[in-house]
C-alpha cells in the first residue's frame, strides 16, 4: 500500500509558503471586508459616513483585541462547557457512540484485513460523530443566546466580541476534547480487544519433518536421511483464520513464525519433551504479533532518473522522470531493465549509529511487463550505493550491487550489509569493505541509492516514497493518538467555523453553511481540479472559458491560444485574450476560495494507522496544527468584525 | 431657589422613607442626598451629564430593509449625576429601545447616544454602569453564587474581590437562603433580585432598570423603590423605565413621558404635577367647626370649595391626558419643562 501523503514537504521548507499564505489570506479579508462594511453604510448614509464608521471600527478593533481577558475568555469558556454538557444532544451522542460501538463489537473479522476494517470502522464513526457533536453545539450557541437574550446581560458587561467568540470556541473545543479522548481509549482497546485471538494447535495436522540429506554441521553429521529435524503444522481455526508452521529443531527446540495471515503472524515454539513423543501441549503459540506497526521510515530527500544513455532524464517542468508506461497516473516513474537507466535516491543525514550492521531497506516498487518472461519468479533488479559527485555522470566510488527480485504488490524488505565490497574511482575493487554509512557519504551528509532492473524488456516504477530506510518502530499507541490529533484538528475548525457562521446567520443556516465548508474542504483538491478541467498539476493555464471552449470546439488542443493564432481579425485576437485574462483571474480567484477552507481529507490519518506507518509530527502533524491554529485566528477575528457591527438586540 | 420652600408630596414620600433607615452615615454623594424638608427639593440641573441621547431616533426594518416601526423619534435627554430619572410610557412607546440603545444593543438610525460623554458602543463604559433587563436574562442552570461569579469574573474581578461582593449582594437583594438552588427554581420575585444582584456587582456609577417592578408583589415593590432611594443616597445615578405610574411618582426626581416614540413631557415630577389654580387641603380629624371656618375663609377670598375629598393620583391624570392629546393631535407636545 502506497501512503502518498507519507511524502509532507519537510516543515521548514512548509513554514514559509503557509505564512506567506496567511498574510495574504488576512489582507485581502481586511480589503474585502472594509469594502463590505463601506457599501453596506454608504447605502444608508452617504461615503463619508462609510470612511468614518469603517475606519471606527477598524482603528477600535486593535486596543479591543489587545484588552482580551483570559479571566472573561475562560469565564465564557466554562459558561458554553456547562450549557453544552447540560446539551441533550451530547446526551444523544453519547448513547449513539455507546450503541454504535457496542454493535460493532461483533465485527465480523471475516476479512483479509481486519486491521483495515477495525480502523476505519473506528475512525469513519468518530469522524461522523465529532462532526455531528462539535456542529450541533457550535452553530446553535450564540443564536440561542441571542433568541433567549442572555447575551444581553453578557454584552452590556465590559466583554468583548472576542472573548465571547474565543470563549466558545474554547468550551466546546474543551468538550470536544473531552469526548475524543474518551473515544480514543475506548476504540484503542475495541481495536486490540477485537483483533486479539488465541489459536490452539491442529493435533491431527503435525507432521515430522524429515532429512531429505545427511545434514553435516562443522564436518559432523548431525543427521541422516529419514531423521525427523523439525515439525509442520496447523493451528486451530479461529477469527476466522488458521496458519501454518514448520519449526526446525536444534537441540530438541525450536521456534518460528507461522506464515502471514490477516495482517498477522504467531511465533509458535516446541520443547519436544524427554520421552520424545510431541504433543499439542509441546507447542506455545504468541499472540498474534506485527498487527499494529508503526514504521519509521527516513525517505530520500529526492529522486532522479537516468535515462538510456546514462543521462539525466526530465520533463518539459525540469522534473526528473523515467519513462511513462501509460499505467496509472503519473505516480510511478519507469526504468527499462537492461540499460543503462536507473533510478537514484538521495539520502541526507543517515546517521551510522542509529543502525547496526544492516541498513533495513523496505522496496515498494511497481512492474511493467512488455515480455512475459518468466512469471513465477519476478523480476531482477540490483541496488548499490555511490558517493556523490559532481553530477550523476561523474564517476564517484561506489560499493558493489546487491542484487534481488522485486516483489509486487507488497512492501519488501531488504536488510543490506552496512559494509559491501567497494569499488574506486576507476572501477577496481578496494583492497577492504567499505561502511555505506561512512565511507561513500559526501561532505553534506548524503549517499546515493541507485536502483538499476536487470531484466530486459521489463520495467521497474519507482517514485521517491518507494524506496525508504527504515529506522526503529515507534510507540503503536503514539500514532493511534496522533491520528486523533488530526480528528481533533478536524473537530476544532468544524467548532470555529460553527461559531463563526452563527456569528451572522441563525442556528440553521450556520450548520447548513458549516456542513457545506466541511464538504468543500473534505473535496477541495477535486473541485479544485474540475475548476481547471482537471490538470493534475494544478497550472493555472486552462480556465473555464478556454475548458468550455474546448468542448464546444470537440477539439482538445485546440486552446484559446491557437485559434487566436489562426486569425489576423484584430478584435478576435483582443477578445481571445481578454477571455484568456479572464479565465486567469477566475481560476486564481477559485484557488484563492478554496484556500478559504481547511483540507480535511490531510487531517485523516487513518490510511497510516492501516498502513503501519508513524505519523511524523513535523512534517504532518505541526504543519496541520499550525493551519488549524491560522484558520481559527483567522474566523475568530472575522467573528469579532461580524459581532462587533451586529445590532444584538434587533 | 424660591422652589425648595414647597415641599411636594413627592418629595416628602422620598424623604418618608429615607427616614426609614436613619442614623446611617450619609454618603459622600457629592452633597446630593439632602435630609431636611427644606432641602429636599433636589436640584441636579448642574451636576454632569451621565447619559445623553441626541436627536436619537430608531426605525425598527424588517429583513428586507423595509421600513418597519419608528419606536423612537429625535430623542434628546440628559441624565445627570446623582438624580433618578424616570421614563415613562405606555407599553410600546419606545421605552426598552431608548435604554437599549444607550447600552449599545442596538444602533441608532440617526442621532447619538452617548454614556458618560463617550458613544455608547465603546465597551470601555460598561465597567460603569449596571443593567437589569426588563426580563432576568440569566443562565438558568447556575446557581445564585455560580451566576454572580460569572458576571463578576466577566468584571474580570479577581478572585477576592469577586467573593466578597457576591456575599455582600446575595445578603442584600436577601437570597443567602437560597444561593445553592438553581435558578430555574426561583420565583419571578427571586429572579429580579437576583438581577438586580448582577446589576450592582460592579459597583456602577450608572443603574438603568428596565420595568423594575413589574411582576413583583406590593412588599416586593416597596422593596425594590427603597433600594432605588438608597442608591441614589449612595450618590448614583439611576435610569428607570416603567408603565408604572405610582413608581416613577414616589421615586422619580425627573421624567419624561414617551408615547409612540415622541418625547411628550419632561420635567421634575412635581413641576409637571402642580396644577397651579388647583389647590388640595388633606387634614386629620379636621372638626366640623374649622371646616366651615375655612369655608368662610375662602368665600371671602372669592373662592369656591369645589372637593375636600382624597387626592387622586394626578401623574395618573396627567398621563391620561398625554395620551388622550396625542391620540387626536400626533406629534411632539409643545412645553417640555426643564
Ligand atoms: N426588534 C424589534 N423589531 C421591530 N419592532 C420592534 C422591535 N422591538 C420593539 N419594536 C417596536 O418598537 C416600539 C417600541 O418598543 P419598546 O421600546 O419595546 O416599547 P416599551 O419598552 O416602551 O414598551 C413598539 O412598537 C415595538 O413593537
Ligand atoms: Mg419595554
Amino acid at each position: 500500500m502506497i501512503v502518498e501523503n507519507q511524502l509532507a514537504i519537510p516543515f521548514l521548507q512548509w513554514l514559509p509558503d503557509a505564512l506567506l499564505a496567511f498574510v495574504a489570506v488576512i489582507s485581502v479579508l481586511l480589503v474585502l471586508g472594509s469594502m463590505v462594511g463601506f457599501l453596506s453604510v454608504a447605502f444608508r448614509q452617504g461615503p463619508t459616513e462609510a470612511v468614518y464608521a469603517v475606519a471606527n471600527v477598524l482603528f477600535k478593533a486593535v486596543p479591543d483585541v489587545m484588552a482580551t481577558s483570559p479571566r472573561r475568555t475562560f469565564a465564557l469558556a466554562k459558561i458554553a462547557f456547562y450549557e453544552a454538557m447540560r446539551n441533550k444532544v451530547l446526551v444523544a451522542v453519547l448513547i449513539f457512540l455507546l450503541v454504535m460501538l457496542f454493535g460493532s463489537w461483533f465485527l465480523d473479522s471475516k476479512n483479509d484485513s481486519p486491521v483495515v476494517l477495525y480502523i476505519s470502522v473506528v475512525f469513519g464513526a468518530t469522524t461522523y460523530l465529532i462532526f455531528l457533536l462539535s456542529l450541533f453545539l457550535s452553530v446553535f450557541s450564540l443564536p440561542n443566546d441571542i433568541k433567549n437574550k442572555t447575551i444581553y446581560t453578557i454584552v452590556t458587561k465590559p466583554v468583548r466580541p472576542l472573548e465571547i467568540i474565543l470563549g466558545r470556541v474554547l468550551g466546546f473545543g474543551a468538550i470536544g476534547s473531552l469526548f475524543l479522548v474518551l473515544v480514543m481509549f475506548v476504540s484503542y482497546a475495541f481495536v486490540q480487544r477485537g483483533l486479539t485471538h488465541e489459536h490452539q494447535i491442529n493435533v491431527d495436522s503435525i507432521e515430522e519433518i524429515t532429512a531429505q540429506n545427511p545434514i553435516i554441521q562443522n564436518g559432523e553429521v548431525i543427521a541422516q536421511i529419514g531423521d525427523t529435524i523439525g515439525y509442520r503444522g496447523k493451528t486451530t481455526e479461529d477469527a476466522h483464520h488458521s496458519h501454518k508452521f514448520e519449526i526446525y529443531l536444534e537441540e530438541g527446540k525450536g521456534s518460528a513464525q507461522t506464515d502471514f495471515k490477516s495482517d498477522h503472524y504467531h511465533t509458535v515454539s516446541l520443547t519436544v519433551p524427554d520421552d520424545g513423543i510431541v504433543t499439542a501441549d509441546s507447542f506455545t503459540i504468541s499472540p498474534p504479533q506485527g498487527m499494529f506497526r508503526s514504521r519509521v521510515p527516513v525517505y530520500a530527500s529526492r529522486i532522479d532518473f537516468l535515462g538510456r544513455n546514462g543521462e539525466r532524464s526530465v520533463d518539459n517542468t525540469g522534473k526528473s522522470v523515467g519513462i511513462f508506461v501509460g499505467k496509472e497516473w503519473m505516480y510511478h516513474s519507469y526504468i527499462e531493465g537492461g540499460s543503462e537507466m536507473a533510478a537514484v535516491w538521495t539520502f541526507k543525514d543517515l546517521s551510522p549509529e542509529s543502525f547496526e550492521e544492516t541498513l533495513p531497506l523496505e522496496l515498494n516498487l511497481s512492474v511493467f511487463r512488455l515480455s512475459k518472461g518468466d512469471m513465477s519468479r519476478g523480476i531482477a533488479g540490483e541496488i548499490y550505493f555511490r558517493k556523490p559527485s559532481s553530477s550523476l555522470q561523474v564517476k564517484s566510488e561506489e560499493s558493489v550491487r546487491v542484487p534481488f527480485i522485486v516483489k509486487e504488490f507488497e512492501i519488501q524488505s531488504l536488510a543490506v550489509p552496512r559494509e559491501l565490497g567497494g569499488l574506486d574511482i576507476q572501477g577496481n575493487p578496494t583492497e577492504n569493505k567499505i561502511d555505506v554509512l561512512k565511507d561513500l557519504v559526501n561532505d553534506k551528509g548524503e549517499v546515493e541509492l541507485w536502483l538499476q532492473c536487470t531484466d530486459t524488456r521489463q520495467y521497474l516504477g519507482a517514485a521517491r516514497a518507494s524506496i525508504y530506510v527504515r529506522t526503529p518502530d515507534s510507540s503503536y499507541f503514539l500514532n493511534f493518538v496522533k491520528a486523533y490529533i488530526g480528528l481533533w484538528i478536524q473537530m476544532v475548525l468544524v467548532v470555529a467555523f460553527g461559531v463563526f457562521f452563527s456569528t451572522f446567520l441563525n442556528g440553521p443556516i450556520s450548520m447548513l453553511t458549516t456542513l457545506l465548508s466541511i464538504i468543500i474542504g473534505s473535496f477541495k483538491e477535486h473541485i479544485f481540479l474540475i475548476a481547471t478541467s482537471g490538470r493534475e498539476d494544478n497550472q493555472l493555464s486552462v480556465g473555464p472559458i478556454e475548458a468550455a471552449l474546448r468542448v464546444l470546439t470537440q477539439t482538445d488542443s485546440k486552446g484559446l491560444d491557437l485559434i487566436a493564432a489562426d486569425t489576423t481579425n484584430p478584435l478576435l485576437v483582443y477578445g481571445l485574450s481578454a477571455l484568456q485574462w479572464i479565465d486567469y483571474f477566475v481560476v486564481l480567484a477559485l484557488r484563492a476560495f478554496s484556500n478559504l477552507f481547511p483540507d480535511f481529507s490531510q487531517l485523516n490519518f487513518s490510511n497510516s494507522l492501516t498502513a503501519g506507518y508513524n505519523i511524523n509530527f513535523y512534517n504532518q502533524l505541526l504543519p496541520q496544527l499550525l493551519t488549524a491554529f491560522g484558520f481559527v485566528l483567522v474566523t475568530s477575528l472575522v467573528s469579532y468584525f461580524f459581532l462587533k457591527t451586529k445590532e444584538i438586540a434587533k | 431657589m424660591a422652589k425648595s420652600e414647597t415641599s411636594s408630596k413627592t418629595n416628602s414620600k422620598v424623604n418618608k422613607s429615607q427616614s426609614n433607615k436613619e442614623g446611617e452615615p450619609e454618603e459622600g454623594g457629592g452633597g446630593v442626598a439632602v435630609e431636611t424638608a427644606e432641602a429636599s427639593k433636589r436640584d441636579f440641573s448642574q451636576n454632569e451629564v451621565v447619559a445623553e441621547t441626541r436627536n436619537l431616533s430608531k426605525t425598527y426594518h424588517d429583513f428586507w430593509g423595509r421600513q418597519k416601526v419608528q419606536a423612537l423619534k429625535s430623542l434628546d435627554i440628559e441624565i445627570r449625576k446623582g438624580e433618578i430619572f424616570g421614563l415613562l410610557g405606555p407599553n410600546g412607546s419606545g421605552k426598552t429601545t431608548t435604554i437599549k440603545l444607550l447600552l449599545g444593543l442596538l444602533f441608532p438610525t440617526r442621532g447619538q447616544a452617548l454614556l458618560f460623554g463617550k458613544d455608547a458602543t465603546e465597551v470601555k463604559q460598561k465597567e460603569r454602569i449596571g443593567y437589569l433587563p426588563e426580563e432576568s436574562y440569566l443562565y438558568k442552570f447556575l446557581n445564585a453564587e455560580e451566576t454572580l461569579d460569572f458576571y463578576g469574573r466577566l468584571f474580570d474581578m479577581p478572585r477576592d474581590l469577586r467573593k466578597k461582593r457576591v456575599e455582600e449582594l446575595i445578603t442584600m437583594v436577601g437570597l443567602n437562603w437560597a444561593k445553592k438552588r438553581q435558578l430555574k427554581e426561583y420565583s419571578k420575585g427571586m429572579t429580579r433580585r437576583i438581577g438586580l444582584a448582577q446589576a450592582l456587582l460592579n459597583d456602577p456609577e450608572l443603574i438603568i432598570l428596565d420595568e423594575p417592578t413589574t411582576g413583583l408583589d406590593p412588599i416586593g415593590t416597596r422593596e425594590m423603590k427603597d433600594l432605588i432611594l438608597r442608591l441614589r443616597d449612595e450618590g448614583k445615578t439611576v435610569l428607570l423605565c416603567s408603565h408604572l405610574l405610582a413608581d416613577v411618582q414616589d421615586v422619580c426626581d425627573r421624567i419624561a413621558v414617551l408615547y409612540g416614540g415622541d418625547l411628550k413631557e419632561m420635567g421634575r415630577v412635581d413641576d409637571l404635577l402642580k396644577v397651579q389654580n388647583i389647590t388640595q387641603f388633606s387634614t386629620t380629624a379636621l372638626p366640623e367647626e374649622a371646616r366651615t371656618e375655612i369655608e368662610e375663609v375662602l368665600k371671602k377670598h372669592g373662592a369656591d370649595l369645589l372637593t375636600m375629598t382624597n387626592p387622586t393620583s394626578t401623574l395618573e391624570e396627567l398621563f391620561l391626558k398625554i395620551v388622550k392629546e396625542s391620540q387626536e393631535r400626533p406629534g411632539r407636545r409643545g412645553a417640555v419643562h426643564k
